[in-house]
């Protein structure tokens, strides 16, 4: 019966083409701006490689450390002296990793400047500092070498792993394992070489990548409220699977409490603890902003998205089902209930819808590929020395097309219901005698 | 006239219904976006009170203890200041500088800020205002002038000076000269401070509203003060640069620069131009503004594809009717005007309906109130626009079927019929 639908459906489309035009282009004009919403949202919270494990993973948002006269309080997250008591001996989380934002660094070394003997100076690049632990938290692909140990990271030792377009502008080849470069004044060595990351991924991107420890001025931060608060270290913490992620937070916030009774003068006293999608929604609201207030709001811009192409697609069927009067009288004069016909003029507009999605899922693969920077919100520096900011597998994968599925079903839904009920409702001797 | 379109829409109103609601939705959204844009453009074409282009920031960095050229404390004879200092007599050295400042928590597009207590007399409430401590060469280098439009004299300047933007003025001495007078200011305990000028109203950037601020002057004691309880790590190193000189600039003044680099446990570590820090601090404005400006793009499309479409399909059913009109004795641009006036009409039934809801979303205060007062002129000026707006994308999507429409032979048309 639906074969028949579609059917007849392709028929009509070719008899009316500038109806088919106008329907498909509002619908993919529809479905290409929730698609950019909805693919932006996939790239910034999907399990995407190296950041495979996002949907089970709690990052440290901030504590509130407040002193017992209740005078004072800082915000902020913790320092290295705290994390090692509190988060390290943790032992709910699969994976933990630690990793200093690039931002932190160059704030604090200036610009970064690297140089291998014979090679050019090569300058404005990101370094991230991380513990060992992060090369679990986010699973790279290492074209050589391997990351840096667990003792080298304790010890504090200079080692490093580079991007593999910077590991070839260095020395002039991608197995560069055991290689010396100078950076800002202080010679690291290579111990490994990765696929170049997309700035997209937020937490693992970065150009060079070393332990954090070698910088004296991030494990030796003197932090605030007897050394609890600090802001430079970012802890994370992937649990076994996502029904795991409350007993994580509990045992974090045990541990905290634990660490409370060391503190003389201050108590951590509340403990922020987020996972990836909130975190990037409350990047998206105003400092402070509930998730609830930023969601409805992008919510009512989505629905506004379809709706207002709803709108015009419901004038469009209006007429159409007006046109097509005497049809519908001959159905129903031959049996065809009301639920029927319903389901006929759906199934018939689903052709159109989907048409029309798949054209607007391209126009929005096309947009994000130009304006993935803005959409994304990549910072100037992390854009200025990354090479493919999005790559097929954030499009071409079953989430993004059973979303963009989805948005098309509501839509039919949304613009055929009216029409299609009120055009039942007429008496078979009003349709056939109109003509 | 007016009847005879009502009419044709009310005849029309199972495809105008659909219309009607997508311009009143679509009405309402352009224009809330309308007003953002009026204020955004309002606020964006103020003064900003300040100069930014061909100045840099050094960045200054203190080697790590471990550095091999790292000189102790007990060995070093200089204080921080005089290292900074000499530090900054080296950059004003360098070909093209005209001018250097340093300054604490004061660069205009960062996000750092300060605040101190000021208050008449002892037993007086204190205030609490955003503050820039300067040394008195910042006035110059990022051209902050008197409110008399006069460059602030440096010389006049001592270490109990503080000058006073004029929107602080007129909140403190309400319409009375504060030059000359005296203020207490401190964070701790309030110290007596000469008021030495007022300058223009200081913005944070373009986008945003003047907010009351004053200017403490850094010289000679208080710099040293200062530089020891922030810390020389969090200074803030300005210069300005001769226009003609202001190309490739970070490169050659890194290559003249040279050596020259450090001072004792001081080094230069980078150079950026103000204009960066300027792109990076208003890319989150600018961004709000290019999504809201796809946004509309976005309704206004649909729009006129709606017309088009609605319109279209209009010219077939109604074939008849403008035949019979054109036999009638109608001219082409009277079949044309028709299709024009009955879509503006729309329109214009719709405008009722999108002030009602403006009102009550100014009533509920989901508009900027702040940046610019809300006024009968700025909701007409909305409405203008979102009228303009709408009223283009009509004309734009009615005329092609209006064209079609007005080559309809009437003998023919009739004929069908």
């Amino acid at each position: 019966m639906y074969i028949q639908y579609l059917k007849q459906a392709w028929q009509l489309m070719k008899q009316n083409p500038f109806y088919s035009f106008v329907y498909i282009l509002g619908t993919s004009l529809a479905i290409s701006m929730v698609m950019i919403m909805a693919i932006v949202y996939y790239i910034r919270t999907g399990d995407i490689a190296p950041e495979v494990n996002r949907s089970r993973t709690l990052t440290l948002d901030y504590v509130n450390v407040v002193s017992k006269e209740g005078t004072s309080n800082s915000l902020g997250k913790l320092t290295w002296g705290a994390l090692k008591q509190i988060v390290s001996p943790m032992e709910t989380p699969l994976y933990i990793g630690y990793y200093v934002p690039t931002s932190a660094i160059t704030d604090k070394l200036g610009e970064i400047r690297i140089k291998a003997s014979g090679s050019e100076e090569v300058h404005q690049l990101q370094v991230k500092g991380t513990d060992d632990g992060f090369w679990q938290v986010c699973s790279f692909h290492f074209v050589s070498g391997r990351p840096y140990t667990k003792e080298e990271f304790q010890s504090g030792v200079s080692r490093s792993v580079i991007d593999r377009t910077l590991a070839l502008r260095l020395f002039g080849t991608t197995g560069a394992e055991g290689q010396f470069f100078e950076m800002n004044g202080k010679e690291y060595q290579v111990a490994g070489v990765v696929e170049p990351i997309s700035p997209a991924m937020n937490m693992a991107f970065a150009n060079i990548w070393v332990p954090f420890t070698v910088f004296q001025f991030i494990t030796e931060e003197q932090g605030f409220s007897e050394g609890t608060v600090a802001h430079t270290i970012h802890p994370v913490m992937v649990a076994e699977g996502k029904k795991d992620l409350e007993k994580v937070r509990q045992e974090f916030e045990q541990r905290c409490k634990i660490y409370n009774t060391s503190l003389k003068e201050f108590e951590i006293k509340e403990m922020y603890m987020q996972t990836i999608p909130r975190q990037f929604l409350s990047t998206l609201g105003d400092y402070g902003e509930k998730t609830k207030n930023i969601v409805f709001r992008y919510g009512l811009i989505a629905l506004l998205f379809l709706l207002v192409p709803a709108l015009n697609l419901s004038g469009l069927i209006s007429s159409n089902m007006y046109d097509r009067m005497a049809e519908t009288g001959i159905r129903k004069t031959f049996g065809a209930g009301r639920e029927t016909l319903f389901l006929q003029v759906l199934t018939e507009n689903l052709l159109y819808t989907v048409i029309g999605g798949l054209v607007g899922l391209i126009i929005s693969w096309l947009i994000i590929a130009s304006m993935g920077n803005f959409l994304l919100n990549i910072s100037i520096e992390s854009s200025r020395n990354s090479i493919g900011l999005i790559d097929a597998s954030m499009f071409l994968n079953y989430h993004v097309f059973l979303w963009a599925f989805l948005f098309c079903l509501f839509l039919n839904f949304l613009s055929s219901f009216i029409p299609v009920w009120n055009a039942g409702k007429r008496s078979i001797i009003e349709c056939m005698n109109d003509k | 006239m007016i009847r005879s379109i009502f009419k044709q829409l009310w005849n029309q109103r199972r495809s105008n219904l659909w219309l009607f609601i997508e311009l009143l939705l679509v009405g309402i959204f352009v224009w809330y976006v309308a007003d953002y844009f009026l204020v955004n453009i309002y606020t964006y074409v103020q003064s900003k009170g300040f100069d930014t282009s061909h100045t840099y920031q050094i960045r200054i960095s203190e080697l790590p203890a471990d550095n091999k050229h790292y000189i102790p404390s007990e060995e070093k004879e200089t204080d921080d200041t005089y290292d900074l200092l000499q530090l900054m007599q080296r950059i004003g050295q360098v070909d093209g500088v005209e001018n250097a400042c340093i300054s604490f928590f004061s660069c205009f597009y960062s996000s750092g800020n300060s605040r101190t207590y000021l208050r008449f007399t002892d037993d007086e409430e204190k205030m609490e205002f955003h503050v820039r401590r300067v040394t008195p060469e910042f006035f110059d280098v990022f051209r902050v002038y008197q409110k008399s439009k006069i460059p602030v004299d440096p010389g006049q300047l001592t270490a109990s000076s503080i000058l006073l933007s004029s929107d602080l003025e007129e909140m403190l001495f309400s319409g009375d000269q504060a030059t000359g007078k005296t203020i207490l200011m401190g964070y701790r305990e309030q110290l007596p401070y000469q008021i030495a000028g007022v300058t223009t109203p200081i913005r944070n950037t373009e986008y945003e509203k003047a907010e009351p601020c004053l200017f403490e002057i850094m010289t000679g004691p208080s710099l040293v003060s200062h530089v020891k309880s922030f810390g020389v790590t969090r200074c803030e190193l300005f210069i300005r640069v001769a226009p003609e000189a202001d190309r490739d600039y970070i490169n050659r003044f890194t290559d003249q620069m040279g050596e020259r680099l450090t001072f004792n446990n001081l080094y230069v570590s980078g150079i950026i131009p103000i204009e960066e820090l300027r792109n990076n601090k208003l890319k989150r404005y600018r961004d709000e503004e290019s999504v809201r400006l796809s946004l509309i793009l976005f309704v206004l499309l649909n729009v006129f594809f709606g017309i088009v479409a609605t319109f279209w399909l209009r010219t077939g059913y109604r074939k008849g009717e403008i035949g019979l009109r054109k036999a009638l004795g109608a001219n082409r641009s009277a079949i044309v005007s028709q299709f024009y006036l009955e879509s503006l009409f729309l329109l214009l039934l719709a405008l009722p309906f999108i002030v009602f809801v403006g009102v009550n979303l100014v009533a509920m205060e989901y508009v900027d109130t702040y940046r610019l007062p809300f006024t009968i002129c700025r909701f007409l000026a909305d409405l203008l626009l979102t009228f303009l707006l709408i009223g283009g994308m009509i004309v734009l999507g009615v005329s092609y079927p209006a064209q079609k429409a007005a080559t309809v032979e009437p003998a023919e048309a009739l004929h069908n019929e």
